[in-house]
């Protein structure tokens, strides 16, 4: 019988794995304060398809590298990508005659289909592909642990912020408009931020948990109820423990550290809805 | 002297005009009531109002600049799961651009004091997703005078109510109007609920606009015309109603 990894035994190798927790921490922390706009906003497709524009992104950029001779960035494309379909959600349905959510599902589908078709071309990188779309990746390299503490904690400060305008223009866009809020910045900041912190953070971590911190801890959080800041602190906590604690759940019985990740992210969603249910006025009670 | 001029003005969508040639004008501190069937294109003009939607000919002036305005949406527009508390909601309104610190502790005594104008300072601490129609329509009324506008443009407001609820939201705009002077665009399907409370009138019929004066517009010859049916105007213990039909003593409509 094979013995399962303690607890001691992470922190005898903490140095090896101190790196990816903390950039699943951080990561986990921004996209769960982002993530309640997106549930809020009714788009969590958003973050499907960013995250899928991210992989694509990457694909790419392995794809110039031994097809092309192009030295080109695997983050870079990640961003590229991510911004590219960012830039679309910011274009105004009504004048498309489309939903918003439609244009959501194009991108999700295209840039999925992309991935696996490039990814099919790139055997070589097969594993570093499959990491991406799945975060199988056990180790983060310092670059990208820098630029996701980085990121994270200046897109932390400007949400923090915005907060007001930020959550009134999601509200009601139009009444917010009316007010003199500058709707189209605070949509490109709300934008651009999921963008670039998807982007970062699928390089290093992988689609699926990327996905699940962008949406899990916030649904978990809404569940829970309680006023609006209490939601966004909550959900930011969530996402941290989601990223930290499905690290250490992966390193102690020997899971895919992703598929961990996003476990653990659903389980406070399961939590969430059981307190909900066990306590119905759970939401008037906290975060008074 | 006028406070919002249009001029020829062309409203629409893309290449698809909605309202062709209107012609307005509104007055500090009038009370103007837009009427017209559903998709005539009410809410369109009033977005022009608001600057939502851009004239695509014409002119829409704003004597002394463009004023600072409220806006009472439909309520099917605000959406009910968010988790936020009506003086959540004020606070925010009022400090939309600032950081979180004011989000929960400080009390605003502007949010206090509208709640009490409007009567909703015992829904204070409810959630938007408990509240009856009626209380959101007056939520939402809160949250378009707590800014201190110049202008109020409710669109709509009365849409999804009974009768009764109907009848006192709209005697709440008329006591608002008069306290605080504040010039009042109501848009409604209901032309005889707006009849005693309106100053000026603007009749939307098969894209054209037909405004001007209560007294003015009000006329059988008018009516008749705008709506291509006869209609009759009369004045019945002081309040004006309107008739079906062209002779005296058929059915009544308001």
């Amino acid at each position: 019988m094979i013995e399962q990894p303690t607890l001691g035994e992470l922190w005898a190798s903490r140095d090896l794995f101190r790196d990816p927790i903390l950039a699943a921490t951080a990561a986990g922390t921004i996209l769960g304060w982002l993530g309640v706009y997106v549930v809020l906003r009714r788009m969590v497709f958003v973050a499907a398809a960013v995250s899928q524009a991210a992989a694509l992104g990457v694909a790419l950029a392995f794809y110039a590298q031994i097809h092309l001779a192009t030295d080109v960035s695997p983050v870079l494309g990640a961003v590229s990508l991510t911004f590219l379909v960012s830039l679309l959600f910011m274009l105004d349905p009504l004048r498309l005659r489309i939903t918003r959510e439609s244009i959501l599902g194009l991108a999700f589908v295209f840039a999925g289909g992309s991935a696996v078709a490039i990814g099919d071309r790139i055997s070589q990188e097969a594993h570093e592909i499959g990491s991406i779309l799945f975060g199988t990746a056990v180790l983060v390299r310092t670059f990208d642990l820098w630029l996701i503490l980085i990121l994270a904690s200046l897109l932390l400060i400007g949400h923090i912020w915005t907060t007001r305008g930020m959550l009134l223009s999601s509200f009601d866009p139009d009444a917010a408009r009316v007010q003199g809020l500058p709707i189209r910045l605070l949509d490109a900041f709300l934008f651009l931020s999921v963008g670039a912190m998807v982007a970062v953070a699928t390089r290093a971590l992988g689609a699926l948990p990327v996905f699940a911190f962008t949406v899990l801890p916030a649904m978990a959080a809404l569940a829970i109820g309680g006023r609006l800041w209490f939601v966004l602190i909550l959900s930011a906590c969530l996402g941290a423990l989601s990223g930290g604690l499905g690290y250490v759940l992966a390193f102690m019985r020997d899971l895919p550290v992703g598929a961990s990740q996003t476990i653990v992210a659903a389980c406070w969603v399961g939590a969430a809805l059981l307190v909900r249910l066990l306590i119905p006025r759970v939401g008037g009670l906290l975060g008074r | 002297m006028n406070l919002l001029t249009y001029q020829g003005v062309d409203l629409g969508y893309g290449r698809q005009v909605v309202l062709r040639d209107v012609n307005l004008s509104v007055e500090r501190g009038d009370f103007l009531g837009l009427v017209g069937p559903n998709g005539s294109g009410k809410s369109t003009l009033v977005k022009s109002m608001l600057g939502l939607v851009r004239p695509m000919r014409g002119e829409i002036h704003w004597e002394g600049g463009v004023p600072k305005r409220g806006y009472v949406p439909q309520r099917e527009q605000v959406d009910p799961i968010w988790p936020m508390r009506v003086r959540d909601l004020l606070e925010m309104t009022i400090h939309s651009l600032q950081t979180l610190q004011p989000l929960h502790r400080k009390q605003c005594p502007e949010v206090r004091e509208i709640m009490e104008l409007i009567e909703i300072d015992h829904l204070a601490d409810k959630t938007l997703a408990t509240l009856s129609g009626g209380e959101m329509q007056r939520v939402l009324l809160a949250r378009a005078l707590v800014v201190e506008p110049e202008v109020v443009v409710l669109d709509e407001p009365t849409s999804a109510m009974d009768l009764v609820a109907s009848e006192r939201f709209l005697s709440l705009i008329n006591r608002m109007h008069e306290q605080k002077q504040t010039t009042v665009i109501l848009v409604t399907h209901d032309l005889p609920s707006l009849v005693n409370r309106a100053h000026r009138l603007g009749i939307i019929q098969n894209g054209a606009l037909h405004s001007g004066k209560t007294e003015e517009i009000l006329t059988s010859e008018n009516l008749s015309r705008i709506y291509e049916e006869p209609l009759t105007v009369r004045s019945v213990d002081g309040r004006t109603v309107i008739l079906h039909g062209a002779s005296s003593g058929e059915r009544s409509a308001s």
